[in-house]
């Protein structure tokens, strides 16, 4: 009893870290964020190898987003695997092991696999996946490809629409600073879906909430995103959806963890696609095809609706668009 | 008894209270072994009747609110129940030998296992008032044929085995999809999108999806073209063993309702119907390939 105590407090306190670290860093990584994902691709395309050989690099195996990845990877690839965990201390890698196994390809889950690749594998192909704002990364060579951890712009507004079609106005606070580029996308995208994005820039934790109040004052609906500055603390967030809940207005958010905080509609990224869709850029490669994009978005969703909230705020929502939601909170 | 009293009398104390402990002991024993031979009968008696569910064409890995929404409608009817699975072989394995129970799989599903498992179908379900539907292959506007788009990955929700087999009859060329890669997606709208943000080069989807994409983002649709389609196939079969048949009527009847009561047709809404339809004839020669 006590270790599952201790187990879940230990899992939640990782989840909390996690939580708070990927809002940070996210949010600055947006700020150089790009409209499109694009890379130099005049290189010429991948030779197909024969019985090729995988080195898998965890960053932690313990964090189970990354654990998850790891399996849908492993059971996607058809080629032998070598799996090492940067996260277990007991475990000293030898590297000149590792360069003997004389991998055709590297597959890195996490920031930290993704460094010690870069180090003693850099003439390899190498694949990334589960790294907050690729954009961060120093300039990719033309051997680097990946699954990007932020969803597309028009996926979540996509399903903001198919859920709530009658919302035509959403209110997005961001930061000049972090933001501003990821607003100007999102408006973008949201007009040619008929929804309007009218935005309030903040310049400092205490511009956070009378920008807020006159977001409410406009929008049917506030999208929160990604940015240090509007929720540069957990109780800066409690707060957004404080007031927000006051007034009525539906919260949309792009973590799982917002829709048990009241957030009406989340919109994120399914973790073991991530795995499959990796695998799959593996797969590519190996075979000696040319991939399109070499860092993609992630093509799987994961949704959860607060039909509570929904109950509760007197919203009216799409109920043929049920098939879409992964999870109900009633 | 009156031996046992006589001489709990006649003892001191500490005596007496070991004597009762010993008396409390046994009938201890004596109710675990009486309980120990009813529960059985009482379990056998009040035995929950599970519904078992997979479908080959979704690939979402959590039915905690399906199972939570259908646990709680149901239980207000009887002791039933249901269990999601996430993967063919643990949910065929699961199913073998158990008699009392309904199955909620695809129809693909269905003709590959019915045989094997003695099923019967009882419901197929519906949407827009339709019992069929079709999938279609779609791709970027841009690639101008079959094999130029179907040289990346083709994305769909479908289960590899299931993909591959549609594909199969779609394209008709058995090599081209057994040799293409699939990028398994949870839902059939995400294969969808991953042609539009060219995350692979087809989805294999139905043409209920692509219509919502139509309706909801006309911009990315037209952006996309149907390469091939695919022949009509029955939605969500519920089936049955053989022998339960008779016995699995009162849940059928209560399936077949949902979508009449508001907190039923919900939980109809979430598995992306709108409601189930008896089996006529010539859906069982579809679903059993008689002709």
């Amino acid at each position: 009893m006590k270790t599952i105590k201790s187990n879940k407090k230990t899992s939640l306190l990782r989840g909390l870290f996690f939580f708070f670290f990927s809002l940070f860093v996210s949010g600055v990584l947006f700020s150089c964020a790009q409209p499109e994902i694009a890379l130099n691709t005049e290189v010429p395309p991948p030779q197909k190898i024969q019985n090729p050989k995988i080195l898998l690099i965890n960053s932690n195996a313990e964090v189970e987003k990354y654990s998850v990845v790891q399996e849908e990877f492993r059971k996607t690839v058809s080629c032998p695997v070598l799996e090492i965990d940067l996260g277990d201390k007991k475990e000293n890698y030898d590297i000149i092991k590792l360069l003997s196994y004389n991998a055709d390809l590297v597959y890195c889950i996490g920031g930290k696999a993704y460094s010690f690749a870069g180090k003693y594998f850099n003439e390899k192909d190498i694949v990334f996946s589960s790294i907050i704002n690729w954009l961060r990364l120093p300039s990719l060579s033309q051997k680097v490809y990946g699954v990007s951890n932020e969803l597309h712009a028009r996926m979540p507004i996509f399903m903001f629409r198919s859920v709530f079609p009658d919302i035509k106005k959403i209110g997005m606070l961001y930061s000049q600073q972090y933001t501003s580029q990821w607003f100007e996308k999102s408006r973008e995208q949201a007009s040619e879906l008929g929804i309007e994005i009218i935005g309030s820039a903040v310049s400092d934790k205490a511009s956070v909430m009378p920008a807020l109040r006159q977001l409410l004052s406009e929008a049917d609906a506030i999208w929160l995103i990604s940015d240090p500055l509007v929720i540069s603390e957990k109780k800066y967030l409690f707060e957004i959806l404080k007031k927000c809940d006051t007034n009525k207005t539906p919260v949309f958010s792009y973590h799982d963890a917002f829709a048990k905080s009241g957030a009406v509609l989340t919109v994120s990224v399914d973790t073991p696609t991530i795995g499959r869709q990796a695998a799959n850029i593996v797969m590519g490669i190996l075979a000696g095809e040319k991939i399109d994009e070499k860092v993609q978005f992630p093509a799987g969703s994961h949704i959860i609706l607060n039909l509570k909230k929904v109950k509760a705020y007197g919203l009216k929502y799409n109920k043929n668009a049920l098939g879409l939601i992964n999870n109900i909170i009633k | 008894m009156k031996n046992i009293l006589y001489q709990m009398a006649k003892l001191g104390d500490t005596s007496r209270f070991k004597a009762v402990k010993r008396i409390l002991l046994t009938m201890f024993v004596f109710c675990c072994v009486v309980i120990f031979y009813t529960m059985p009968s009482i379990s056998a008696k009040s035995e929950k009747i599970m519904i078992f569910f997979y479908s080959s064409e979704t690939n979402i890995n959590n039915f905690k609110s399906l199972k939570m929404e259908f646990d709680s409608y149901l239980s207000k009817s009887g002791s039933y129940k249901i269990q999601p699975f996430n993967d063919r072989k643990a949910f065929e394995q699961h199913i073998r030998d158990k008699k009392n129970c309904l199955l909620f799989l695809s129809s693909w599903h269905y003709s590959k296992i019915y045989k094997e498992y003695s099923l019967k179908p009882c419901l197929v379900g519906i949407r827009n008032n339709k019992k069929y539907q079709k999938r279609i292959l779609m791709s970027s506007a841009k690639y101008a044929n079959l094999k130029t788009a179907m040289k990346g990955p083709v994305a769909s929700a479908s289960n590899e085995a299931h993909t591959r087999s549609v594909l199969t009859e779609m394209i008709k060329n058995k090599k081209l999809a057994d040799s293409v890669r699939v990028l398994t997606v949870p839902k059939d709208i995400d294969a969808l999108m991953s042609v539009g943000f060219k995350m692979s080069k087809c989805a294999l989807t139905t043409e209920n999806a692509a219509d919502n994409l139509k309706m909801t983002d006309p911009k990315l649709y037209e952006k996309m073209r149907i390469l091939a389609e695919g022949k009509e196939s029955l939605l969500l079969i519920v089936a049955a063993p053989e022998n339960f048949t008779k016995d699995a009527k009162k849940l059928i009847k209560i399936i077949k309702n949902m979508p009449g009561d508001p907190d039923g047709i919900n939980i109809i809404k979430m598995l992306d119907l709108d409601g189930w339809k008896p089996v006529d004839p010539s859906d069982i020669s579809k679903l059993e390939g008689l002709k």
